[in-house]
């Protein structure tokens, strides 16, 4: 999955045809950690319907602020540029599913 | 600065007096001792390494570990946001 920057956010989520799942992690956190891998595993499986990114939220305060992300891991589902479903904390990949299930409609 | 096996001596006898565990997941238990240790050094204080650091310090303040939050999600959630106390029936 892309690491993506405050600069790109526009280029890459804004303005793409696809919805975009946006991942907000930092480094050290544990539950970032735990969600990755099940993202990443997902990210592959929806290739072709949603695009998935990461966003490092200490990389990132422009976007972070924006979204008001205070918490994390935080992510997104993002249609025609605009959020329109998030959570927060770690999920299994069952619920993720549920989730973007429930967004692609 | 703290070192981890003395931060997590602390975070043991604090989780005692408060009738919550430490998470039973070492791993976890580790790595958050690492964030918070990892926020002293470059903050100063053992902020939350699972929460956005605003560098306002009165409102910073909330969320050094334990943060004012911690109670309450062990109490709705079972386990606070970065997963390091959790509710003393609480298996992982």
């Amino acid at each position: 999955m892309k690491i993506i920057s405050d600069q790109e956010f526009e280029e890459v989520v804004v303005k793409n045809t696809k919805p975009v799942v946006v991942d907000f992690f930092t480094n050290w956190c544990p539950p970032c950690k735990m969600l990755s891998p099940v993202i990443e595993k997902l990210a592959e499986e929806y290739k072709d319907k949603i695009e998935f990114v990461k966003m490092d939220l200490d990389q990132c305060p422009k976007t972070g602020n924006e979204f008001e992300v205070d918490r994390i891991p935080t992510v997104f589902f993002i249609n025609n540029g605009q959020p329109k479903s998030s959570f927060i904390g770690f999920k299994d990949e069952a619920e993720i599913k549920t989730w973007l299930e429930e967004n692609l409609k | 600065m703290a070192k981890p096996e003395e931060l997590k001596t602390e975070y043991e006898k604090y989780a005692l007096e408060k009738d919550i565990s430490l998470n039973p997941n070492e791993k976890i238990v580790n790595a958050i001792i690492g964030g918070l240790l990892n926020n002293e050094d470059k903050y100063g204080e053992k902020y939350c390494p699972c929460r956005k650091v605003t560098g306002d310090k009165e409102e910073d303040k909330k969320i050094i570990c334990p943060c004012i939050y911690h109670l309450d999600e062990i109490n709705s959630m079972g386990h606070c946001h970065c997963n390091l106390f959790v509710k003393k029936t609480a298996i992982f």
